[in-house]
């Protein structure tokens, strides 16, 4: 499902980023931000969501949420 | 020796370089603070260093223009030692970063950052077993507390050459870059081969633009590179490796052995967020809650910007009033003639006076007071707040950091768009920045809105009616982003990510006291060298009379009928005119203008402002629309070059130009009319 779907607080593991911006795959990875890592939902808002991925806490918008794939 | 300071953004490159070098660079709690690289130096043991200030950057791709730069000042061979900062509470993600830096170049010093703030939540950094499994030295320091650099330079200083932990890609690759490597031997390249070859491998144009200009001259040399290239290539597809796999390998082995360097020498007791900063972000970042706390925070702010000023500026304009008759007496005994003594005093030093009280305090109260919610790290969270409707004109979220860097001088906030990676989006926040009142501007606004809107000391109405001014200027700025991005620069918007910073105590002592001083120097400086001659030349316009009527007159008059338009009149329109070297210089100029007039001295603060309007026929209407003017009109000298500069294009500066200005005149002539109609 969607990162927009997750539930808050709970762990996730990435099953993919399902997008063409090459550049933006990239700029996700060197965030940490890939298939196999855990992500966390803080918080979910209408604009985006505050997620946690290793130690670091982003807010990343709506879009982006819905590239990354997890399960 | 030449020293070179990278790392992630964010992780306190900047405070440590200003902690070294005693320069003051602007540092903040924020992704993304640090645009330029600056360079200083340090002594240590008699011995000079001259050190670089990087902006950060997450990894050396080079896709966007702060990667490039710290890419190219990393592997430049006048680079002695690259001193990579890492953050203690990030530091597998920092470690990505210090692994490719390690690729790039064997000159490496790994300096932790934050370890102590690290320890008490609960990560444990082994220093010892990191340094052996770099293979580089690693020192602990704290920036901010000025901790553990005479280590970090006695490491420099004894430097080296080291051979830093190499990521292996496995067996595929690694041929590959061997074969690769081979053919680059024979080339002189000032990189390191095996990173040439890998980022080769992974089809980076800007590498190979690199290796073709270093084989000009030797066309063979670059079609066997050529050829071996194509034959790797072909080689590692029939293995089902295509590009796109060749690239993912090299991240993941990189984060792979990021990851397992942090697993035998970090140690996590708690890897979670501490609930209260969770709920301070909950509260911070609310739908609802988000925007009262900003509301409430600015209107907070306001509120001691308008009290503390009111009482400095009075002391300051006692003070240099009373001392105006000193200086002209003086003068007078020196032996200088009359026209001197008027021109030097009643010109140059009295605008300067006005400028000093009555600008300067507001400036030394507000900007402070902005650096600490800066230094918190509560800026990236208004960036998030305003995202969406940022969104809805199809601009970058992150166009509300370089929205707030414009409330301290746009010129800073039309340099600081290069956060910005999308070139559309980026022209949209430089085009729309001089919507913002600046430093400059806004004590003027102040000014006016305590004379005309809230009388007698009612500060509370005064800061609301601030923070109604405000917030219409966001707006507008809003406004022409939409209108900008639905003519001239059309596009659909990009998605971004911004880091969340870790809630920061401010340092008071350091960059509040800082701030402040070097506000307060700078808009002296600006004083002096701007509105001193302003005055002295705006005296000599005055007193010039060509036919009965004085050159200023003639000015005015052909100015009138635009002022008139838009509720104002020549006068003000003439000191906009004359403000644009410096913003504040507009309101002392127009009191000047309007004093010659009607023989009025203004020899008080703002006390006497209040007279002096209302005798040249200021209404609310008049108040309205100057403030509406001062929002949006033509970008000061400055912030033009700077848009010049950045853009590197007249048209586009142009714009800059033209786009608050008609954006103003139509406003306040709208305004005008209503008033009209309902009076």
């Amino acid at each position: 499902m969607k990162l927009t779907e997750a539930i808050e607080e709970k762990e996730y593991i990435i099953k993919k980023i399902d997008t063409d911006d090459e550049e933006l795959d990239a700029f996700l990875f060197s965030l940490g931000c890939y298939s196999g890592e855990a992500i966390t939902v803080i918080s979910h808002l209408k604009s985006g969501c505050i997620v946690s991925i290793k130690d670091g806490r982003y807010n990343i918008d709506k879009e982006l949420a819905e590239a990354i794939i997890v399960g | 020796m030449n020293i070179v300071l990278a790392g992630n953004p964010n992780v306190g490159k900047s405070t440590l370089f200003n902690a070294l070098t005693g320069l003051k660079q602007h540092t903040g709690n924020w992704s993304g603070k640090t645009v330029d690289s600056a360079c200083g130096t340090y002594f240590h043991n008699n011995k000079k260093f001259v050190i670089t200030d990087v902006p950060g950057s997450y990894s050396l791709k080079a896709k966007s223009h702060d990667e490039a730069v710290a890419r190219m000042m990393i592997s430049s061979e006048d680079v002695d030692c690259v001193v990579v900062v890492c953050d203690a509470n990030a530091i597998e993600r920092n470690f990505n970063l210090a692994l490719q830096i390690c690729e790039l170049t064997s000159r490496v010093i790994i300096c932790v950052n934050f370890a102590d703030e690290a320890e008490r939540t609960g990560t444990k950094i082994n220093i010892d077993i990191l340094e052996r499994i770099m293979n580089v030295p690693v020192v602990r320091i704290n920036a901010r507390k000025k901790r553990g650099f005479s280590e970090l330079f006695e490491r420099v200083a004894n430097y080296d050459k080291a051979s830093p932990i190499k990521v292996s890609y496995g067996y595929d690759i690694e041929n590959a870059v061997r074969k690769i490597e081979k053919v680059l031997n024979s080339i002189k390249l000032n990189i390191n081969l095996r990173y040439i070859s890998l980022r080769l491998l992974e089809n980076d144009n800007e590498m190979w633009e690199y290796v073709k200009e270093h084989t000009e001259n030797n066309s063979i040399l670059y079609q066997k590179l050529t050829d071996v290239y194509e034959e790797v290539i072909k080689c590692l597809r029939c293995k089902g490796i295509s590009h796109d796999e060749i690239r993912e390998r090299i991240a993941l082995n990189i984060s792979a052995t990021a990851c397992r360097i942090c697993s035998v020498a970090v140690s996590f007791s708690d890897r979670t967020f501490s609930t209260k900063e969770k709920l301070a972000d909950k509260i911070f970042t609310g739908k609802i809650t988000g925007f009262v706390v900003m509301l409430l925070l600015l209107s907070v702010v306001f509120y001691i910007t308008l009290s503390g000023s009111n009482v400095i500026s009075e002391f300051l304009s006692e003070m240099l009033f009373s001392s105006e008759n000193k200086i002209a007496l003086f003068m007078e005994k020196v032996g200088l003639p009359d026209f001197c003594i008027e021109m030097f005093v009643h010109g140059g030093y009295r605008v300067l006076a006005w400028v000093i009280a009555v600008m300067l305090p507001p400036m030394a109260i507000f900007f402070p007071l902005f650096t600490i919610l800066e230094d918190v790290g509560y800026l990236p969270r208004i960036a998030f707040n305003l995202d969406r409707a940022f969104k809805k004109c199809n601009a970058c979220g992150k166009q509300a950091l370089t929205t707030c860097m414009g409330f301290g001088c746009n010129a800073v906030g039309i340099t600081g768009s290069r956060i910005i990676n999308s070139p559309r989006e980026r022209l949209i926040a430089i085009l729309t920045n001089s919507f913002i009142p600046c430093n400059g501007r806004f004590p003027a606004i102040l000014c006016l809105i305590t004379v005309f809107f809230a009388s007698g000391e009612n500060r509370v109405i005064a800061s609301m009616w601030l923070l109604l001014v405000i917030i219409i200027a966001v707006f507008t700025s809003m406004i022409a982003s939409y209108i900008l991005s639905h003519t001239v620069l059309k596009g659909i918007p990009s998605s971004f990510a911004l880091e969340l910073p870790r809630f920061r105590k401010p340092q008071f002592g350091e960059i509040v006291v800082r701030s402040l001083l070097s506000r307060t120097l700078k808009v002296l400086w600006r004083a002096i060298v701007v509105s001193f001659p302003a005055g002295v030349l705006l005296w000599i316009v005055l007193n010039i009379t060509i036919a009965d009527k004085t050159l200023v007159a003639y000015v005015v008059n052909f100015f009138e009928p635009i002022g008139k338009m838009m509720g104002l009149d020549g006068t003000v329109f003439t000191a906009f005119l004359l403000g644009i070297p410096a913003n504040e210089i507009v309101l002392p100029v127009a009191m000047m203008l309007y004093s010659s007039g009607a023989c009025l001295i203004p020899d008080a603060g703002i006390a006497s402002v209040s007279t002096l309007l209302s005798s040249n026929g200021w209404n609310l209407c008049t108040a309205v629309c100057a403030v509406m003017f001062f929002i949006m009109h033509w970008p000061c000298a400055t912030s033009l070059l700077t848009v010049k500069k950045e853009t590197g294009s007249i048209k586009w500066t142009f714009l800059a130009f033209a786009l608050p200005t008609l954006f103003g005149i139509a406003v306040c002539s709208v305004v005008n009319l209503l008033f009209c109609m309902i009076l």
